[in-house]
């Protein structure tokens, strides 16, 4: 029965016996690092003056989310109940935001941030000086990356998003968190299945400044998600058992 | 793409597919045997036993890999006194806190188990005393 050494005098020699042995060398493993981020759109609102032209009733403007879904997003202002204006799709998700008659764009984006959060789990919005940053939630770039500001006037911009899913087929991969703002609360990447038994997944999260989540989406005994606080380095051991992840150990995650 | 496979009745050979497959035995890693009191730097990879029948051994070092994914183990075969491993870089507890300097082995049959996330290691399993 042949045997296989590696060593640093010799090489890769095989000779009789048998096994499979390193010596005096590194077995480096296969291993990946991430920055998976989610997309973000930057909306630059106007004033709202109900007096004149650049009144907000009945305009809007369109997001989505990561999977290519619609929101569509519309202004009543003073209580008018117009409806719904026909520039919104009839499968968008319809979030009204209710304005006052006289607005300054701040105030506007104030309002836009706390419907939008209000009606989507899949965006987080952060408002500064009359600029809303709407977080995409899921990492990867966009099944839809249109920049459409309809009809609002506002200024409307898209930064997509990279690449979230880990290699299944790697040992080992580190995922650092690619937003920076505070209240992004969730980024989610994919695992896909193991593909033999005893295959082993070592998943490492790097520790950030922003106090947010970052779930792994995948078959893992006990949950679909695998979830780590960014501001606390994780650790993940995982094993495949045929059908499932397997954690044996967990340092900073959980399984739920 | 190829795979390359070895198995006990025809060693290594190489194959369609993808990957590196070992059947029928385990992989042995890289493994070093640490005896003298005078010892210092450990090796940053596979494994490492320590045996203070000569004495204790307080200026061990484990400098950080940085290769993703890398693993150490280290035990105490025989104790004759104790033995510190300091880290090169302040690491992570097993209980998750990033404050992790030293690992104290000072009965033989203690070990500790460790992953590199590429700039520290994280100790995944271990009796020897995180310090």
């Amino acid at each position: 029965m042949p045997q296989v050494t590696i060593s640093s005098s010799k090489g890769l020699e095989q000779t009789s016996g048998s096994g499979f042995s390193v010596s005096d060398v590194e077995l480096v493993r296969s291993n990946e690092s991430i920055t998976p981020t989610g997309a973000v759109y930057t909306v630059t609102c106007i004033n709202e003056d109900a007096h004149s032209t650049t009144t907000l009733l009945s305009k809007s403007f369109t997001i989505y989310d990561q999977n290519g879904a619609s929101y569509g997003i519309y202004f009543d202002v003073g209580a008018t109940n117009p409806g719904v204006p026909g520039a919104i799709s009839a499968t968008d998700t319809k979030i009204e935001v209710e304005l006052t008659a006289v607005m300054t764009a701040t105030e506007v984006a104030t309002a836009i941030a706390a419907a939008v959060e209000a009606a989507s789990a899949e965006h987080e919005c952060v408002e500064v000086a009359g600029v809303v940053s709407i977080y995409v939630l899921d990492a990867g770039a966009m099944t839809t990356d249109t920049e459409d500001a309809g009809d609002s006037e506002f200024t409307v911009t898209l930064v997509d998003g990279s690449a979230g899913d880990l290699d299944a087929d790697t040992e080992a991969s580190l995922i650092t968190i690619g937003n920076d703002v505070g209240t992004v609360v969730l980024q989610s990447v994919q695992l896909a299945d193991g593909s033999s038994v005893g295959q082993r997944k070592n998943v490492m999260f790097a520790a950030s400044s922003t106090s947010a989540t970052i779930d792994v989406g995948g078959n893992f005994r006990g949950g679909l998600l695998l979830s780590s606080e960014a501001t606390k380095p994780g650790l993940a051991t995982l094993v495949w058992d045929g059908t499932k992840w397997v954690a044996q150990t967990l340092i900073n995650t959980s399984v739920a | 793409m190829p795979k390359v496979i070895y198995s006990a009745s025809k060693g290594l050979y190489q194959t369609s597919g993808s990957g590196v497959e070992i059947g029928d035995v385990s992989v042995v890693e890289a493994s070093e045997d640490v005896t003298l009191a005078a010892h210092t730097a450990i090796a940053a990879y596979g494994n490492t036993v320590i045996d203070t029948t000569l004495g204790e051994m307080a200026g061990l070092t484990l400098a950080v890999n940085s290769n993703v994914g890398a693993t150490k183990f280290i035990t105490m075969s025989a104790d004759g006194g104790d033995a510190t491993v300091t880290l090169g870089v302040t690491g992570v507890r097993k209980g998750g806190t990033a404050n992790l300097a030293s690992l104290l082995f000072d009965d033989a049959g203690d070990y500790a188990q460790l992953i590199s996330d590429g700039t520290k290691w994280i100790c995944i399993s271990a009796t020897a005393t995180e310090g």
